[in-house]
């Protein structure tokens, strides 16, 4: 059978590609002109490969999720920032551009691709192939369901930032203003994470539970590549920078936190490709009832 | 790699067989042994209020350990189980051995001598390693087995069929970051508790303990799992679907309170009890690590028990 190659599955392997140049022009001397200038648009790249990625899986409600994430990351950057809500204590960048005098936009732009990559790959480990007969079987089942991916979701964004935040607060990225138990960050500051990678995610999520809509995609490599991206940005670059920076407790937390995922998520991955037809994912109601309807087809035949 | 030999017959036995709802001894050792346990947890971090509190406190750690030797044989087999038990407390007493006389792999360090707390006798140890460290070790690797398991069979429940040679080192390598989690907040606790120390003068960076030290313990534990996992396997293969269950992984797609017990132990082993104990040396970081490192792999169990339990339409319609 002929692979599908469409524009978009093209433009994702491309942002994957110069994401994954971006990271080595950052760590070793590759002789590339501009080379310290390209790893700094590592963030950008990261977002460019997170809109594409999210048109593909999403479709049309991909401005949808996108706009929620980036309501519910710019919204708490900008209470935790002026009044210190969200996050426990107030805050503030060192960077001189910044949006309102308070968050750069580079900022506002990550909490779209994090809360995205923890949705992608919570979609990936998610274990369900068919949430309309969990819906049957219990009625708050699904709404159940639901809350735990969400709560995936929140530990996604959460576990990446115990390696992004000490890196940032180490290197003058950002300053709290009182510090904290773990490394100079407030506890708080993880929660807060939590919450707003959770509160995103569940808003789409049962938005996509009550109207549902055809997400069915190919577990390709494509549908594995926010595993990657998460493991590049997570791991790969914040683990070198705490290395560079003599702090290699950070990059053990770091690798041991989110670690599970990535593994979890290959396994995943591993198994749903070996199946022989393509796999939805769990919120694929739409492809569920059609398959139930060819199946009653088949038995009727039989 | 498809495991031949298997007819439908014997699979429907063994089903059948996992069905059968009678109880046995096993299953009401496991149930009171697990009970036990959480009271004996909550005796110590809810100070309730019992007779014998402290001593029933103590016994912790051995309900624990009870609830995995029952557990093991009866998920897995008497064989099985206790050469699981075994290949654990040998592969962990070579390692530490080699690090408090040697220094090798894992840093240089000593155990103290901790005074045994019931009885008042003294801790017993075996060339230099405390014997109930060696089953600690034990226990979180199971525990970590359990829900690798768990997670797997909920992708694929027809495991006689799918697992192969090449998928062990993903397993293997999911239940050692399981283990090496739970070290990430039990061993700074017990460096504060001057449980062991390391000799030298040496000062880790991440909370007293060398960063290395992590990954010699994962590569060790993925030693284990790769190789009981492969013997596992093996066994399968030869013994072509025995009853008398020689794998988890063998329950298909049922699953009873026996598959959901080590989720919750996993968390009072290795998550509230160690937690506790962090709140009482004002470690609030060490709390959100061990969350970090430790919950998402127990939703993650949940979700595959919950969709092993509720999703049974989904093998009409997708052929799982």
């Amino acid at each position: 059978m002929a692979k599908e190659i469409s524009a978009v599955n093209v433009l994702i392997i491309v942002s994957l590609t110069v994401l994954a140049l971006s990271e080595i022009a950052g760590i070793v001397p590759t002789y590339l002109p501009h080379q310290t200038a390209f790893a700094k648009q590592f963030g950008y790249i990261l977002v460019l490969f997170v809109v594409f990625h999210a048109l593909r899986n999403l479709k049309f409600r991909a401005p949808i999720f996108l706009g929620i994430a980036f309501a519910a990351g710019a919204l708490s950057e900008l209470l935790g920032t002026t009044y210190g809500w969200i996050y426990g204590q107030r805050y503030y960048y060192t960077a001189s551009d910044k949006v309102f005098g308070l968050v750069p936009l580079s900022v506002l732009l990550t909490w779209v691709a994090v809360i995205y990559l923890a949705y992608s790959i919570t979609n990936i480990i998610d274990p369900a192939k068919n949430l309309l007969a969990l819906k049957k079987v219990v009625r708050v089942g699904s709404f159940i369901y639901v809350l735990l991916l969400s709560t995936l979701d929140g530990f996604l964004a959460m576990n990446l930032d115990m390696i992004l935040d000490p890196v940032y607060v180490r290197s003058g990225g950002w300053v709290w203003q009182d510090g904290g138990a773990y490394f100079g960050v407030p506890i708080s500051n993880f929660i807060g994470w939590f919450f707003v990678a959770f509160a995103a995610t569940f808003i789409f999520r049962v938005y996509s539970l009550r109207k549902p809509f055809d997400t069915a995609q190919k577990i390709d490599f494509i549908f594995f590549a926010p595993v990657i991206a998460y493991a590049i940005f997570g791991i790969v670059k914040y683990g070198v920078l705490s290395y560079v920076m003599g702090h290699t407790e950070y990059a053990v937390i770091g690798i041991s936190v989110m670690f599970p995922f990535i593994t979890i998520a290959t396994l995943s991955y591993q198994l749903k490709r070996s199946t022989p037809e393509s796999t939805p994912i769990s919120l694929d109601i739409t492809k569920d009832i059609n398959l139930t309807q060819k199946q009653r087809v088949l038995d009727e035949n039989r | 790699m498809r495991i031949g030999n298997i007819t439908d017959f014997k699979e429907a036995k063994i089903i059948k067989a996992l069905k059968n709802k009678n109880i046995d001894y096993l299953t009401v050792l496991i149930t009171i042994s697990f009970i036990l346990l959480l009271l004996s947890q909550a005796a110590v971090i809810l100070s309730v209020i019992v007779p014998y509190q402290k001593e029933f406190g103590y016994l912790f750690k051995y309900l624990v350990f009870g609830f995995v030797l029952f557990h093991s044989i009866k998920t897995i087999g008497v064989k099985n189980g206790l050469f699981f038990i075994g290949l654990c407390v040998i592969a962990a007493l070579i390692g530490e051995y080699g690090a408090t006389a040697h220094g090798w792999f894992y840093g240089h360090y000593v155990f103290a001598d901790v005074p045994y707390k019931i009885l008042g006798l003294p801790s017993y140890k075996i060339l230099g390693v405390p014997l109930e460290g060696l089953f600690s070790w034990a226990i979180s690797i199971y525990l970590a087995y359990c829900i690798t398991n768990l997670i797997f069979r909920a992708y694929k429940s027809d495991v006689s069929r799918t697992l192969t040679y090449g998928l062990i080192p993903f397993l293997a390598v999911i239940d050692s970051i399981l283990v090496m989690n739970v070290n990430m907040l039990t061993d700074p606790i017990a460096i504060q508790e001057r449980a062991f120390y390391y000799t030298g003068g040496v000062v880790g960076k991440y909370f007293g303990i060398p960063a290395f030290t992590s990954v010699s313990w994962f590569l060790t534990i993925f030693l284990i799992m790769f190789l009981f996992r492969s013997y596992e396997l093996r066994g399968i293969k030869r013994r072509k679907f025995d009853p008398s269950l020689t794998s988890q992984l063998l329950r298909g797609r049922t699953v009873s309170a026996l598959d959901i017990m080590p989720l919750f132990v996993f968390l009072v082993w290795a998550l509230i009890r160690y937690g506790a104990l962090a709140l009482v040396y004002h470690h609030v970081d060490l709390i959100l690590i061990g969350t970090a490192g430790m919950i998402p792999s127990v939703i993650i169990g949940l979700l595959a028990y919950f969709v092993l339990k509720y999703e049974k339409g989904a093998d009409n319609v997708t052929g799982r």
